[in-house]
């Protein structure tokens, strides 16, 4: 029993340490969508994006390139996995804690 | 959930077999284990592994023909890209798996991480990798060819490193996995392989074989190994 219960330990370690570098990681990509606005007839382009209940905006520039907008796509596409992955290891670290604090035969 | 594990597994591999890097990587390791159900192919033979790490050995000297960042060919798949400890060892983790690099230590080794710039990746040194190195097959699985050690290598390494284990539980995963394999071996008559890979390593280390299977009452691989 003690092997078993030393192998879910150290999984369940592993799994709190990895979702708190999921989290790491989300905090270092941005979120949100680049918005154009118009003002005074001219295109003004900010990153828009949602900081607990207010929505911020981050000013780009006049110009927005491709390449910024694909740096942003891939961080969407990732913060997106993150995400998932998250979740999966909150229901994983439920489960081991289940496991190890349930009562032995 | 271990299906799961398999695809992303397969995914990875697939990933390095198109970047170029595959052929010059051996898997080792527990997944070795399941690989080798593409070399017995026996319906007796269990798949059944309990690890979420892959190890890829690197053999020396590098053979690389081009640059690769290992981590950004993943990246997309949900992996991070960790140092472990303060040793500086990369290692690509995902909650379904972890990917480890080594490379054969050599001399008197030194307890630093080896730079594999061609990979974007440091991998660890480790003893008794050379004599995987030398001994390996090739099996394909669903269109990927993968490089291993012989089966016969896996088991008698195992046999060797067991006891340098200092957790429990992974030293009776390595006798376990190595008998496992071994038995195979023996199942489909491949004695003059075993014998022959035994005999080709160092007289040191077939001792130290010898002593290890002794201490763990396995009289009858001695035996096979000694005849």
């Amino acid at each position: 029993m003690g092997a078993i219960k030393d192998l879910l330990r150290e999984e369940l370690d592993n799994s709190i340490r990895l979702r708190k570098d999921y989290k790491e990681e989300l905090r270092k990509r941005p979120g949100g969508s680049i918005v154009a606005k118009k003002i005074k007839g001219h295109k003004y382009y900010y990153l828009a994006f949602r900081d607990g209940k207010k929505v911020r905006f981050i000013y780009k520039g006049k110009k927005i390139s491709k390449d910024d907008i694909g740096k942003l796509k891939e961080s969407r596409r990732l913060r997106a996995k993150y995400k998932k992955l998250i979740q999966k290891l909150d229901k994983r670290i439920k489960y081991l804690k289940k496991a190890l604090h349930g009562k032995e035969d | 959930m271990e299906k799961k594990i398999n695809s992303l597994c397969l995914e990875v591999l697939n990933r390095l077999n198109e970047a170029g890097v595959l052929k010059d990587l051996i898997v080792i390791g527990s997944w070795s284990i399941y690989f080798y159900k593409d070399y017995f192919k026996s319906e007796n033979y269990s798949t059944y592994i309990r690890t979420k790490d892959i190890d890829f050995l690197v053999p020396l000297p590098l053979k690389f023909q081009k640059e690769v960042n290992l981590f950004e060919l993943v990246k997309d798949l949900g992996f991070l890209e960790k140092y472990r400890g303060s040793k500086g060892y990369i290692e690509l983790e995902h909650p379904d798996l972890s990917i480890e690099f080594l490379v054969p230590e050599r001399g008197r080794g030194e307890d630093k991480p080896y730079s594999i710039p061609q990979l974007s990746i440091n991998a660890q040194p480790l003893r008794f990798l050379d004599f995987l190195v030398e001994n390996t097959i090739s099996i394909n699985t669903k269109g990927l060819d993968i490089r291993l050690p012989h089966p016969a290598a896996y088991a008698l390494h195992k046999f060797i490193i067991f006891k340098r284990r200092s957790k429990a539980e992974k030293r009776d995963r390595d006798i376990e996995g190595a008998l496992r394999v071994f038995n195979e071996l023996i199942r489909h008559k491949k004695h003059s392989e075993i014998r022959y890979i035994f005999k080709r390593m160092h007289n040191k280390w077939q001792r130290k074989i010898l002593d290890n299977l002794k201490s763990i009452e396995e009289p009858e691989i001695v035996k096979i190994l000694t005849e």
